[in-house]
């Protein structure tokens, strides 16, 4: 396997995987552009291409436009995607205290491992892997999406209560819209633009992004000095000695990125949230800036890459958005991705995984050297930043579907989430909820609906293992959750 | 401007809230519900949810009583609602003006609002960087801006 890699890599294509990898960094770390976004108009682009010299465009874009959706969530406590949420928790934080340089290195050493983890494992055992990912039922994947609702103890340090009440509301507004399966408008009131639903991105872009804004200038009335960005000098012994967590995260990561659909967000939460409790006494508590909580959330989220190519080239299911685009990008070349992949054009396989491979050596080399370049930003004075960040976000909100409403909801959802910021609500988990609102609500009724014709409703929901060890884990996340929250309120 | 607060008082206020929503979306989810099997009922999942956040908002209201405690609450409350009427109004200029006027005002009162006075810095952020992103977003990356 990895003489065919190299015989397919040539200055040529590490050349296309860097120009993708650039775009990737751009297109990744602005809030409202995204990767599929920049994917889908690659395969445009290249229509008329060799099909390597495509896909390595396209992986570049891929790998490192995972990655650098970790940057604005660091410096700024924007998420690039949904799947950077889980990194702002402890990002944002070490960036307020002048160590956003460390956990940018941070996010760029464990991307890149949580790349290499994923590519192997699509390399090694992707057909095993397949195997699992189809034996999941919709009440599997219900269970799942509620496991990783049930994380929201980790979001929610002070307060289960109101954490659990973000979460539910962030489920209530992912039903807003036109109902997946039988298709009738829910609380829409007669407004058209809600028809299609409340999009992620203003969501995201306002309740992280322009929330932020407001609660700092209330706080400080624009008058703060700059941060200082690299207080202490960074040990990369320190930051390499996580990588076991790493590697155990990388694993969660690649695991969920084969389940079509969960993808990115689910699995960078439950690995933050196993990474809680492995890691009893972490240096800096989780939340407040622990480097933990980012090896957890970059390892798992970029992982997810091998993951959601393992179900597109062996069954022809994409396994996220992203790998949607890539299959579109694969038949309008010609190319049949499923079980006939392997015999018949077995050398698209190595390209892909070429062009990971590469990509994630460029995750290192743009993350170490560029990435730290746009760590400068928080030094500016904030009368100058914020302003522009501002800007960004009502650009962002509207570069998503171009439509003016979602810029409405941005500066909604940006109000709402500096009232919650000062009541002390939580936001994370609201976003948690309108991620995994639509897996649950169309898997729960699904499976509803098959228990309903089923001769053996005890056996189809207990007696499965993949239900049963969901089901498990639910128990003693939500028991973890009362045990914690029991502990603190004894010590206080 | 400083003031002190009741925490607990508001707590049960915010409950409250939460409370009459849910009562008011329970009512809501039911309408959507027109006879047809409950297991595929676009009603059943916004009835779970709002009956969960029904008995979380319960819980806060009697966490809160009877439990009060004084906490203060900071900040400059009036500048963060200048800063969004200005972005209310940048909203509907956008519509009326190009993209270029109403970001100039808009950062120009921003900066000012914020306490920037150097009106050639004022002027520096107001104008490059609009026109930047309408050089990279609109012609380079082919996004349609406002």
């Amino acid at each position: 396997m990895i003489r065919d890699i190299l015989n397919i890599i040539d200055l040529n294509f590490i050349l296309l995987v860097f120009a993708g990898s650039l775009t990737g960094l751009f297109v990744g770390a602005m809030p409202g552009l995204s990767v599929t976004m920049a994917t889908a108009l690659l395969v445009s682009v290249t229509f008329t291409w060799k099909t390597h010299n495509a896909m390595a465009l396209i992986m570049g874009v891929y790998t490192v436009g995972v990655y650098s959706g970790a940057v604005t969530a660091i410096l700024l406590n924007i998420p690039g995607a949904p799947s950077s949420v889980a990194t702002t928790l402890d990002g944002y934080p070490m960036s307020k205290k002048g160590e956003g340089l460390l956990a940018l290195k941070t996010a760029a050493y464990y991307s890149f491992l949580g790349t290499i983890v994923g590519l192997l494992v699509l390399g090694i055992s992707a057909k095993q892997v397949a195997k699992l990912a189809l034996a999941f039922t919709p009440m599997d994947y219900f269970l799942l999406a509620l496991f990783g609702l049930t994380t929201v103890g980790s979001l929610t340090s002070k307060n289960f209560t109101k954490g659990m009440l973000s979460a539910l509301v962030g489920v209530f507004i992912s039903t807003i819209g036109m109902d997946p399966i039988m298709g009738v408008s829910r609380f829409t009131y007669g407004n058209i633009n809600l028809q299609r639903g409340i999009s992620i991105i203003p969501v995201l872009i306002g309740l992280f992004g322009f929330s932020e804004i407001l609660y700092q200038i209330t706080l400080n009335q624009g008058k703060s000095e700059a941060l200082d960005v690299n207080r202490d000098k960074i040990s990369n012994k320190e930051i390499f000695s996580h990588w076991w967590l790493g590697i155990q995260s990388s694993i969660i990561g690649v695991l969920i990125g084969a389940l079509p659909g969960a993808g990115g967000p689910v699995a960078s939460l439950i690995a933050y949230e196993q990474a809680k409790r492995t890691n009893k006494k972490p240096k800096v508590p989780f939340g407040e800036g622990a480097v933990e909580g980012i090896v957890a959330s970059e390892a798992a989220n970029n992982a997810c890459i091998g993951g959601a190519l393992i179900p597109m080239l062996t069954l022809a299911v994409p396994g996220d958005a992203v790998t949607a685009v890539i299959l579109s990008a694969f038949y309008v070349h010609g190319l049949r991705p499923g079980p006939l992949l392997f015999s018949e054009t077995p050398e698209m396989f190595m390209v892909i995984l070429a062009g990971g491979f590469i990509g994630s050596i460029m995750i290192l080399i743009l993350g170490l050297t560029v990435a730290p370049l746009l760590s400068k930003v928080i030094g500016i004075k904030q009368r100058h930043l914020f302003p522009i960040v501002a800007l960004l976000c009502i650009i962002g909100s509207y570069a998503a579907s171009t439509n003016i409403f979602d810029v409405l909801l941005m500066l909604i959802f940006g109000i709402l989430g500096f009232l919650m910021r000062r009541r002390e609500y939580a936001v994370a988990p609201m976003v948690l909820g309108l991620v995994l609102g639509g897996i649950m609500d169309s898997n729960f009724r699904r499976a509803m609906s098959l228990l309903s014709s089923s001769d053996n409703v005890f056996g189809d929901l207990f007696l499965k293992p993949i239900t049963m060890v969901l089901s498990a884990l639910i128990v003693i996340s939500i028991s973890f959750n009362f045990v914690s929250f029991g502990r603190t309120k004894t010590d206080k | 401007m400083i003031w002190v607060g009741q925490m607990k008082n508001k707590e049960s206020i915010e409950g409250s809230i939460l409370l009459v929503l849910s009562i008011f979306f329970i009512r809501e989810s039911l309408k959507l519900h027109t006879g047809q099997s409950w297991a595929l009922s676009p009603a059943l999942f916004p009835l779970i949810i709002t009956s969960m956040a029904l008995l979380f908002s319960i819980s806060l209201i009697l966490k809160s009583i009877g439990k009060s405690s004084a906490y203060r609450e900071q900040g400059n409350v009036k500048l963060m609602l200048l800063i969004v009427a200005l972005s209310f109004l940048y909203l509907i200029f956008l519509e009326k003006l190009h993209f270029i006027p109403s970001t100039i005002l808009y950062l120009c009162g921003f900066t000012f609002i914020l306490g920037e006075r150097r009106w050639w810095i004022i002027g520096v952020i107001s104008i490059i960087t609009p026109l930047s992103i309408q050089y990279i977003f609109g012609n380079l990356l082919g996004v349609l801006l406002p």
